[in-house]
């Protein structure tokens, strides 16, 4: 370990700003093996920081996928984990699907046998007139080896999924993330941000 | 659907696998046919679909570029034409306006082609022929002055048509005495 390395060097400061829970009810999945890391491109001075995200020109062609909810229906909990050497991190996303036609159980038995990552857009939306508003609004879990799905779960007497469908996607059970999710923000601006995700979603995607 | 790939791939897709034509899919094409010619297809008629998505695929006019998903490609600096940055969405859906921009990036920008999935091929340089050597045009004499023979050697010549004999000296032999 060199010096210097993994040292604290800045300030947290009050925030002023009134935090909001909860994420949107529209998540965004990417296969793994579709997210073009080579030419994805980070903050220079932050690793957490996402500038660029860009998929890879393969066919058949790759795209975001949405998964919609209903009334705040999706969570996200992240937990570090302390192994022996490192700590690590571990990405939680729980979705609910209120549905149960062949094609939503044929999605899930793909997302069963599939790596993906995922992206999740908060309700919290800081003002920031420095380094630009809605910095915190997306964040992408599983960049490091993608999320699996660790849990399905169906139960048609269920009071509350009235027979929908719970999944629980993660990291692997050796294999964590090394970083707290990654900040999502292109271009400065959450309107440029929004304009990528835009061009990443697939056609069954549109409104 | 806004790539030309995405729309050829649907286009395909429902043409060559029955399987693929859906219902979702139907309604995809009958409205847009719909926005593009207000004609309203019959939804029994299966060609009438396959006839819709072959007007469609004729009439969209197609981007010259496409950008690879994700890529956000901005300006710095003021822009052109008012267009601080752009997206594949953009190209896709209004290359009208964007084909240019896209053009203008490129040529501010050639290192990030690499963020193109289309670009069109530029059309190779107009080989010139060589062109033949212009024949040197002698200079006009100055101060051109005609003597009285040369006169009338061409009003005998315009005349007849005969050359005017050439005068000669008539030799002269010395005497000896």
């Amino acid at each position: 370990m060199s010096i210097g390395c993994n040292q604290i060097v800045d300030c947290i400061l009050k925030n002023c700003e009134q935090l909001v829970p909860g994420i949107k009810d529209r998540a965004y999945f990417i296969n793994y093996d579709c997210v073009d890391k080579d030419n994805s491109t980070f903050d220079p001075n932050n690793s957490l920081l996402l500038t660029s995200l860009l998929l890879k020109v393969t066919s058949p062609t790759c795209y975001a996928f949405c998964v919609e909810g209903y009334n705040f229906s999706n969570e996200h909990s992240v937990a570090m984990v302390k192994k022996t050497y490192q700590k690590v991190w571990d990405h939680n996303f729980i979705f609910r699907i209120f549905d149960n036609t062949p094609e939503v159980k044929q999605w899930i038995q793909n997302a069963i046998d599939s790596r993906f990552i995922v992206i999740i857009e908060n309700n919290y939306s800081k003002e920031d007139a420095v380094n630009g508003d809605g910095r915190t609004v997306f964040e992408v879990l599983g960049w490091d080896f993608g999320l699996e799905v660790n849990a399905a779960e169906r139960n048609v007497n269920d009071e509350e999924m009235l027979g929908g469908w719970m999944l629980t996607a993660g990291c692997s059970d050796k294999l964590k993330e090394s970083l707290p999710p990654r900040s999502y923000f292109v271009g400065g601006t959450i309107a440029l941000t929004r304009a990528a995700l835009a061009s990443l979603l697939a056609p069954c995607c549109e409104d | 659907m806004s790539s030309e790939s995405d729309i050829i791939a649907f286009a395909r897709q429902f043409i060559n696998d029955p399987k693929a034509r859906t219902a979702e899919r139907k309604k995809l094409i009958r409205d847009a046919i719909y926005k593009k010619t207000g004609r309203k297809l019959d939804n029994s008629c299966s060609t009438c679909y396959i006839e819709a998505i072959f007007t469609i695929l004729k009439t969209k006019r197609m981007a010259n570029y496409e950008l690879r998903k994700g890529y956000v490609a901005q300006f710095f600096g003021t822009g052109y034409k008012g267009v601080k940055a752009f997206t594949n969405l953009n190209l896709q859906t209004d290359p009208q306006k964007y084909d240019p921009v896209a053009a203008e990036y490129l040529r501010l920008y050639p290192e990030r082609a690499k963020f193109f999935v289309r670009i069109p091929p530029v059309a190779p340089p107009v080989k010139k022929l060589a062109e033949k050597p212009k024949p040197v045009e002698k200079p006009a004499p100055e101060n051109v002055s005609f003597t009285p023979a040369d006169t009338m050697s061409v009003t005998i010549t315009s005349l007849t048509g005969a050359k005017p004999k050439s005068r000669t000296r008539k030799k002269t032999t010395k005497k000896t005495t």
